[in-house]
């Protein structure tokens, strides 16, 4: 049942939230030294902690986190001030943004790619296609962003450097603001695609070249059934199988690539936060932000099984 | 109706050696004719049917001869062309019923999928042709059956389903390679009895490839006795069975096993392995296995003899 599954979740957050706060805790540095002014007192520090509830074991720590979590209340930013789930709800349209189109726009490029060089196996294309893959995956992520950032941005200024909008366009209309949003997105995404893309598509174009040698397939053709809907039909949907498990799982890495991501390109996502959070030690926006793509991430897997059981009709969710 | 001419296909093996699967083979199938094409496996049985529905493997291609359907050469037509006739006039059923239906889409999908390719027809009558067809082929339930998805039936009744998503375009020609090898011997016997009705009722030809010698006594007018991609012998079924010439048939024929108690060996197991194709015996390939060697045997192939109404390609004839 679909329910027991999301019951499921809940040991799962907290074993993610505990070894998290542990190994938060375990990093050497002090949130007090990162935001009180260096001509405080050291007697006056200890103070400050009590106040934070930091001289506290950590075990003891984790559990106030926790019944607070249970009241619905994810504490106050160390560095601002500010309410943490107010931070995260800010910041979560910015990182579901990127990470939606991104994963639709890798799945618009993978199936033809993949088909097409699978089904055209060893053409001139198919040859193009494996090259640009394996380039796409040896290029590492925060290498690549910051190559695009300092070439387009920089040097060529046809992208903004920073941002997800620009700030002066607060009045103009909705299309403006869209288009900008797009401009501001086009770096951030394309690292994101050129990485995500090519282990799928090498995937998909392995998984064609098998399915297409299938029974089925050769007894399609020898029911006068067309080349194109044998690939765009029979062996498209066999294919999407493992495409929709690896993504399910690959969902974290998208999530926890585009932290990298958005700090590169300053992208105000939640991402950003969390990696702010762990320079500033700024501990409940870190926990916040753990929290909140832990959820995302879950929901992700979720989603991929759910859809995974909709095309696959062998498979039920029980 | 379909004759072959000295049909020759060859494999392409990596590092440029070619091994020749089908070697020379010519024979004619008439208007209403059940023919057996026997052999043990790797004699080239189902190459020669894959060849004539032009659905051979990447490596394998037909290097010369002539495949004439109507008097057209089908080695000559275009792909399309070529669709046209597979399915609608020549159809192929496979060994393994539940691997040639595709396991992610409905019998119901399929079975319109192949009648909308081949008739111009809406969904409401492409639905009923094949709700019809699927009582013919005596599946309980056609309506049930129609939703639901190849693993949901058994290999018996998957094969009968096949049957029907093959004949409900009325083939004239149907070539079935193995069809009840993966089954039950009681369910085999069903299969064998309805294809033998259906063939009678649309008035089709049908070569029935097979290695199980009761099958082809049981279905076949006239049969053909393959050996390293030639044929050795052929003729009609009742003189091949009551008075096998070929040495190769005669052995393939003492080593059906016999149900009397009374015998003291039952059957007797071929002789020797069959030599590998890629070194195929010099002179009359089946010399190193045959009880009747002449002293020529080694050194020249055998011509085709003409012998009591039957084809023998064997030294003992001359």
């Amino acid at each position: 049942m679909i329910f027991r599954r999301i019951l499921g979740f809940i040991p799962l957050i907290f074993g993610i939230t505990f070894i998290s706060f542990m190994i938060m805790h375990a990093a050497p540095g002090d949130p007090t030294m990162m935001f009180v002014d260096p001509s405080v007192q050291i007697q006056d520090m200890a103070q400050v902690k009590a106040n934070l509830g930091l001289d506290k074991p950590v075990l003891v720590q984790y559990f106030f986190w926790l019944k607070e979590i249970g009241k619905g209340n994810l504490g106050f930013s160390y560095v601002s001030g500010q309410p943490v789930l107010d931070l995260l709800w800010e910041r979560l349209p910015a990182t579901l943004l990127l990470s939606v189109s991104s994963l639709i726009l890798i799945l618009c490029f993978t199936f033809p790619l993949g088909l097409l060089s699978g089904y055209k196996k060893d053409s001139f294309f198919d040859r193009a296609v494996t090259f640009l893959s394996f380039l796409g995956m040896s290029l590492p992520t925060f290498w690549l962003g910051l190559m695009l950032l300092l070439l387009f941005s920089l040097r060529w200024s046809l992208f903004p450097t920073f941002g997800f909008i620009d700030p002066f366009l607060e009045d103009a209309s909705l299309w403006a603001r869209a288009v900008s949003v797009l401009h501001h997105m086009f770096l951030p995404l394309l690292t994101i695609l050129i990485g995500g893309l090519a282990g799928l598509i090498r995937f998909n174009r392995f998984s064609i070249i098998e399915i297409l040698s299938q029974d089925y397939i050769q007894a399609g053709r020898a029911r006068g059934l067309s080349e194109r809907r044998l690939l765009f039909k029979h062996a498209f949907k066999n294919a999407a199988l493992p495409i929709v498990t690896i993504l399910g799982a690959g969902l974290s890495g998208l999530i926890g690539g585009s932290f990298v991501i958005e700090y590169i390109f300053s992208w105000p996502g939640m991402g950003q936060l969390g990696v702010s959070a762990v320079f500033a030690r700024d501990y409940p926006v870190l926990m916040g932000s753990i929290l909140f793509s832990s959820i995302l991430i879950m929901l992700g897997n979720f989603l991929a099984d759910l859809s995974y059981s909709k095309i696959d009709p062998r498979v039920r969710i029980r | 109706m379909l004759e072959l001419k000295k049909l020759r296909t060859l494999f392409e093996l990596s590092g440029g050696k070619t091994v020749t699967a089908v070697d020379g083979v010519s024979f004619e199938i008439k208007p209403g004719e059940v023919v057996g094409l026997v052999g043990e496996s790797g004699s080239g049985k189902s190459v020669t049917a894959l060849s004539i529905m032009g659905l051979l493997a990447a490596n394998s291609r037909v290097e010369s001869g002539e495949i004439l359907w109507d008097g057209r050469n089908l080695l000559e037509l275009t792909l399309s062309e070529l669709r046209k006739l597979r399915g609608r006039d020549i159809a192929l059923i496979f060994q393994n019923p539940l691997a040639a239906l595709n396991p992610v889409f409905t019998i119901g999908n399929q079975m319109v999928e192949t009648i909308q390719e081949h008739f111009s027809l809406d969904y409401k009558k492409s639905k009923d042709l094949a709700l019809s067809w699927l009582k013919k082929v005596n599946i309980p339930d056609p309506e049930a059956r129609f939703d639901q998805y190849p693993h949901e039936c058994s290999l018996g009744m998957c094969q009968r389903i096949m049957i029907a998503i093959t004949l409900v375009m009325k083939p004239r020609l149907l070539i079935a390679d193995e069809p009840t090898a993966s089954l039950d011997v009681t369910i085999q016997a069903q299969i064998l009895h309805l294809l033998a009705e259906l063939k009678d009722e649309l008035d089709m030809s049908v070569l029935l490839v097979s290695h199980d010698m009761g099958v082809v006594a049981q279905q076949c007018d006239r049969v053909m006795v393959m050996y390293l991609g030639q044929i050795v012998e052929e003729g009609p079924t009742d003189k091949i069975f009551a008075d096998p010439k070929h040495p190769y048939t005669k052995a393939l024929l003492r080593a059906i096993p016999v149900p009397d108690p009374s015998k003291k060996h039952a059957f007797e197991p071929l002789a020797g392995d069959i030599p590998s194709p890629l070194n195929i015996p010099s002179g009359c390939s089946f010399h190193p296995r045959c009880s009747e060697k002449l002293p020529g045997c080694e050194s020249q192939s055998p011509g085709i003899y003409s012998v009591q109404g039957c084809r023998v390609a064997c030294h003992l004839f001359k």
